[in-house]
């Protein structure tokens, strides 16, 4: 009912499950009523305290706060296995992040290869060939190792 | 590889990146500009993005770019 009604009082009123803090104006839907519910377990332990100044916090970090090192280890963390060594190794300053960047969606594969194109319905299937005309479906392995025409270039950098 | 100093590594490393944009980069230039693919240059291509990429961001890096071209393992020793 009162909506001007502040966090400091609803705490005060009681919000546990039938607390004086909820008053409504009209009986509740049983979605809603399961909402409340669920609502009540999050507030369940809270406590508020008079004398600590309200903050943010960073759950995953909360001696130094929200970092983008630390969102970077947690993307990097989760998500489909691949090899670690690999991911790490695209930041390096004497490349250029352009190249780094390029490098972080190969590893991922998410390269705008035809295949990808493909899948995205970007392309249709018959443009799938390679370029170099060998006929085989380009995707970035194919493109980058097994193509005869490109993967040249490896013998002769080694 | 296993046998090298850790340094040389980081430029390894270069090179194998240099070596990827170079191939992307001329995958690009087939489709975006129908030019017919050839593997002559890329390799030059290499040496010389590497080269680039080493002289501008690794102040240790005293070489030229003969030296590179010619012999880039020596040039590795280079302290990072």
């Amino acid at each position: 009912m009162n909506k001007e009604c502040r966090v400091e009082e609803m705490w005060s009123m009681g919000w546990g499950d039938g607390g004086e803090a909820w008053v409504w104006r009209r009986r509740l839907l049983a979605w809603e009523e399961e909402s409340l519910r669920e609502c009540t377990i999050l507030l369940s332990n809270i406590v508020l305290q008079d004398d600590v100044i309200d903050s943010w916090r960073w759950l995953l970090d909360l001696t130094s706060g929200n970092t983008v090192k630390g969102a970077y280890r947690l993307f990097t963390t989760i998500g489909e296995p691949l090899d670690r060594s690999l991911v790490v190794d695209v930041w390096y300053k004497q490349i250029p992040s352009k190249v780094s960047m390029f490098a972080w969606r190969l590893f991922w594969n998410r390269l705008p290869t035809k295949d990808n194109l493909l899948y995205r319905r970007v392309i249709s299937p018959e443009n799938v060939a390679c370029v170099s005309g060998c006929g085989h479906p380009k995707t970035a392995n194919h493109l980058f190792l097994d193509c005869m025409l490109f993967s040249s270039l490896w013998y002769q950098v080694w | 590889m296993a046998g090298l100093p850790r340094v040389t590594h980081v430029f390894l490393r270069i090179i194998r990146y240099a070596t990827v944009w170079v191939l992307w980069k001329a995958r690009n230039n087939c489709i975006f500009q129908n030019a017919v693919f050839s593997p002559d240059g890329l390799l030059e291509k290499v040496k010389l993005n590497s080269f680039l990429w080493l002289k501008a961001n690794q102040a240790s890096f005293n070489y030229s770019y003969h030296d590179w071209w010619k012999r880039p393992i020596p040039c590795m020793d280079a302290h990072l």
